[in-house]
């Protein structure tokens, strides 16, 4: 972000443009009154891929790896209003090839942002559902973790958490019976919008730019022997603007990306299902000099019930 | 009658000044450096904490030097060389010497003068490095600051930030030059370097290697040899500083990486053999085994390479063929060197001159005086 790219966006050539998954990880659904979800999930995202405008650089010595385990709750209050929460823990190690050969892997990590979303159902029709969310992510994750060679912290978009409350707002439009009866096509849009973050002993002000995600696709649901199998097929477009910098745009940050998202949803009993997704870059258009993502994963396993 | 008579005594003063024999590490002016007036050099000699120094400098040249006048435990007195780059001036006992304060001509030829800490940087470092620094004709200004330091760190650590890890900025061993010459260059790929691009040059028993700013931003170190000297050339793009150091020692010669530190923004460099880290401006160790070693520093030049390539009919440039796939004419930091961006926090920001505005700095036993171009 170091930064990376530096980076660190000023960090030396190359920020990082991943950070901790968390945005894309609070998506809405479509909930009944009192039904109640809890998620765990495991992410993982390689940023391996040194990026210059539309360009790649090749030998690029840096791989930004992000762990994450994150899990979601959410309840429905009725058939229109939903609360969710995220919770997470965010693993990153850097490992660069030294010159003189071998690898050298640095390592942060601590919990992450909590998250906090309440939906609410605009039209719920039989072919069709729009939903609006808006949420709050609050600076409870580490923010100061520090190399325990030097004891130097790490660079911002290395922590587990960003420091700054974030607002967000999301909708999520389905339609149904698209090709086949259980095919349907879906339309999110996300956007996060930051705040800064004091840094340094509050030395600098830090500010994550705004980032806007818009992730559209089709899904089915195939029945292969007695099991529910759920594939989808998504596009995710994601834009951030620079981040700032006491105020100024910081080099290395902010761009564009398209990915390609394909899912895969295993409903292993109504009430348990095994959910998975995998995703690749297309195509990107960055400013300067970034490292950025080249396969993003993610598998994770969903409880649900109905309260009386 | 008389245009031809003054005609006259200009080519004879010409070639009398161009037969003088002279020597030295670079080869004598053959093309644009030989101009006056607007490109002329002009000195300062004065002293500067103890030291008598001469800073000879020219603006439209984007080149400034400053080294001790002291030779033999007597000072000289120097007057300014016009057009005859990179001799750069003259002392009362009729020695020339040039830019790398070397005597190319005169009863001292081959000596040279010694070097002091000096370089180009943007204005902030200095002011953060050195807090209440002596501003060349305004004077210093009082600042009372005395920052915590641990017994595992030289320098205070929180105006140390990390970026990426060692290497994470990949340095440069031995990479390849060629000799420039305007005739070889195929006109479908156009030479990178554009004339006012900065580089730095450096130059030892009689050997002159040029190192651009271009691939520097993206490498920031280059270990290398030259004319048999092994030396370390390091410059850090965020705060736009070159230093060129001597290793000498045998466990030196392993060289020196990027560690992704940065103090007031500056690099920090980590020596391969122990991964100590080095201050890039005293060519000091601030943390690990070689804590409080220092390096030599050697003499340089920072200029244009406009300025430079006319000294020499094929000066020795590094090649954009380093082995790494990067686009060197494109400058990896975006609008930095225009914004008022810093990247770490600073010591100090002393806000008497512009962030990012280019000065030269002297630096003498913990203390720094800034020079503007201006000036020259």
């Amino acid at each position: 972000m170091l930064l990376l790219l530096l980076p660190a966006g000023l960090a030396g050539q190359g920020c990082c443009s991943g950070g901790t998954p968390l945005s894309g990880s609070l998506g809405l659904e479509p909930l009944t009154a009192k039904q109640g979800q809890i998620e765990s999930m495991l992410d993982y995202n390689t940023q391996s891929t040194l990026v210059s405008g539309k360009g790649k650089l090749e030998d690029n010595p840096r791989n930004r790896l992000t762990y994450a385990g994150l899990l979601r709750l959410s309840y429905a209050f009725s058939n229109r209003w939903s609360l969710t929460g995220l919770l997470s823990w965010v693993r990153q190690e850097e490992k660069i090839d030294r010159i003189a050969g071998g690898t050298t892997t640095i390592r942060a990590q601590g919990p992450g942002d909590l998250m906090l979303l309440t939906q609410y159902a605009v039209l719920q029709e039989n072919r069709y559902s729009l939903l609006a969310g808006a949420g709050i992510e609050l600076p409870t994750g580490e923010t100061s973790d520090a190399n325990p060679d030097t004891g130097i912290p790490f660079h911002p978009d290395m922590q587990a958490g960003r420091g700054a409350v974030a607002w967000l707002g999301s909708t999520l439009f389905t339609y149904n019976g698209v090709l086949r009866p259980s095919g349907n096509v879906f339309a999110q849009a996300t956007y996060r919008i930051s705040s800064s973050a004091a840094r340094y002993e509050r030395l600098q002000s830090y500010r994550f730019g705004n980032e806007l995600r818009l992730l559209t696709g089709y899904s089915d649901q195939l029945l292969i022997g007695e099991q529910l199998f759920a594939p989808s097929l998504m596009l995710l477009y994601r834009h951030t603007q620079k981040d700032l910098l006491n105020g100024l745009p910081s080099p290395n940050t902010g761009g564009q990306w398209l990915h390609l998202r394909t899912g895969l949803q295993w409903a292993i009993t109504p009430k348990i299902e095994i959910r998975s997704f995998a995703e690749w870059p297309l195509a990107w258009q960055l400013e300067g000099t970034q490292l950025t993502t080249a396969l993003r994963a993610r598998l994770s396993i969903r409880y649900q019930w109905y309260a009386k | 009658m008389s245009r031809y008579l003054i005609g006259l005594i200009a080519v004879l003063f010409f070639f009398s000044s161009g037969c003088r024999e002279e020597e030295g590490s670079v080869p004598v002016s053959t093309g644009p450096g030989g101009g006056s007036g607007s490109t002329s050099v002009k000195l300062i000699q004065e002293e500067f904490n103890g030291i008598p120094i001469v800073v000879a400098g020219s603006s439209n040249r984007n080149l400034i030097v400053a080294f001790s006048r002291e030779v033999d435990g007597a000072v000289r007195e120097f007057t300014p060389v016009q057009g005859q780059l990179p001799v750069i001036m003259e002392d009362e006992q009729g020695n020339r010497w040039n830019v790398f304060g070397k005597a190319t001509f005169g009863p001292d030829k081959g000596a040279q003068l010694g070097y002091v800490n000096s370089g180009v940087g943007y204005w902030f470092v200095f002011g953060a490095f050195y807090p209440g620094l002596d501003l060349w004709g305004i004077g210093e200004r009082s600042v009372n600051i005395s920052p915590d330091t641990s017994a595992d760190w030289q320098i205070p650590t929180a105006y140390v930030g990390q970026g990426t890890g060692f290497d994470g900025i990949p340095a440069l061993d031995e990479p390849p030059f060629i000799n420039y010459s305007p005739i070889s260059i195929d006109p479908d790929h156009p030479f990178y370097m554009e004339d006012e691009d900065l580089v730095i040059v450096v130059s030892q028993n009689g050997e002159t290697k040029i190192y651009p700013h271009k691939i520097l931003d993206w490498h920031e170190v280059i270990n290398d040899e030259v004319g048999g000297t092994l030396v370390t050339v390091t410059y850090c793009p965020l705060t736009g500083t070159g230093k060129v150091w001597k290793r000498s020692t045998a466990d030196m010669d392993a060289g020196f990486g990027v560690s992704g530190l940065l103090y007031n923004s500056n690099l920090l460099s980590f020596d391969r053999a122990t991964e100590s880290f080095w201050h890039q401006l005293e060519a000091t160790a601030v943390f690990g085994d070689r804590m409080e070693e220092r390096l030599e520093l050697l003499p340089f030049v920072e200029t244009s390479w406009g300025t430079w390539r006319g000294l020499s009919p094929s000066p020795l440039i590094m090649s954009e063929e380093t082995g790494y796939n990067r686009d060197y004419t494109d400058y990896p930091y975006g609008d930095y060197k225009s914004s008022a961006l810093v990247a770490y926090p600073l010591l100090y920001d002393d806000d008497r001159l512009p962030k990012k505005q280019r000065v030269f700095s002297v630096i003498v036993n913990g203390k720094a005086r800034v020079y503007q171009f201006s000036d020259f």
